[in-house]
């Protein structure tokens, strides 16, 4: 009877402790490949890669600045007809009022400071306020929301197997704009 | 005992061979991943518009600098230099020249209308 126990004992044992390595196992590999495709889930949105920011520093005066010293297109809209372009290199101070909308535009970055709803529908692009479509990115003012359409196209809306290719041992968006 | 004894030994053995494998799989995860365009869609995107064609033609290294700053991620670095083909000699010269990624080049005619070819090598990467 002891003898049966004890093999019982040592059954039970080795069996949980075996499950439990296996599934440490499979959690360690799911863990590791999860983590390295994560680039290919985390890209499903746009993402410029200059980040732009529109402070308003008082006395009509806002400035724009950037991470490093970058070369970029502003645009201030007071209304529908009146609105002002202009390019600097940030940190750069810019004229205009808090009801003012200011568009800063990088080669691969927007920034946006929101201004009084305006009516109908605006495109805005580096240059100026465009007719028809420019060439991205450029942002599409409705009311008081605005809509950025990047240079880029997510890999949700791409089509075609090929969304990304390693290249230089990076992973590449295979479809630019 | 003696199986109850064996089992709880190779358990213990189990345990330890799950931990080793577990630190080796996780050491293999890098720690921070850099997804950048490559170099010619980069200097392709540049020269849809005239901003560096202007840097270049004027001699300006700053805006050059400026104006690639405003297409790169801040953390990534990047080469570029333009070189007069006529004399040989380089004319600007920003970014790090230590990076090893390939490097692209591409000639440009000339400016306002005028015939002066510059030749702009150009390379981004990380950690340069």
């Amino acid at each position: 009877m002891e003898y049966s126990f004890d093999m019982l004992t040592s059954f039970i044992i080795f069996s949980i402790a075996f499950s439990l390595l296996m599934l440490g196992v499979v959690a360690t590999i799911y863990t590791v490949l999860r983590t390295q495709t994560m680039a290919l889930l985390m890209v499903s949105e746009p993402y410029f890669p200059v980040k732009l920011e529109v402070i308003y520093l008082g006395n009509n005066t806002y400035e724009v600045r950037a991470k490093k010293p970058t070369y970029v297109y502003v645009v201030v809209i007071k209304s529908r007809d009146e609105y002002w372009t202009t390019y600097a290199v940030t940190p750069a101070k810019v004229k205009g009022s808090l009801s003012d909308w200011v568009i800063v535009f990088a080669y691969s970055g927007i920034g946006v400071k929101v201004g009084n709803p305006i009516t109908g529908r605006l495109t805005v692009s580096r240059y100026c306020i465009a007719c028809l479509k420019p060439i991205p990115p450029y942002v599409v003012i409705q009311g008081s929301s605005y809509t950025i359409v990047p240079n880029f196209e997510v890999a949700e809306v791409l089509k075609g197997p090929a969304t990304y290719f390693i290249k230089n041992g990076t992973v590449v968006t295979a479809l630019r704009g | 005992m003696n199986f109850t004894l064996d089992s709880c030994i190779a358990t213990l053995i189990l345990a330890i061979t799950l931990v080793y494998f577990t630190f080796s799989c996780l050491s293999a995860i890098p720690r921070c991943q850099h997804h950048y365009d490559d170099s010619y869609t980069i200097i392709g995107r540049l020269l849809r518009y005239y901003d560096l064609q202007y840097a270049v033609y004027t001699n300006n290294s700053k805006l050059v600098e400026a104006i690639i700053n405003s297409i790169t991620f801040y953390e990534h670095s990047y080469y570029l230099a333009v070189i007069d083909p006529a004399t040989n000699s380089t004319l600007i010269e920003v970014g790090s020249s230590e990076l090893k990624s390939y490097c692209i080049s591409v000639t440009l005619p000339g400016w306002n209308g005028t015939i002066s070819p510059k030749t702009i090598m150009f390379r981004i990467g990380v950690r340069g």
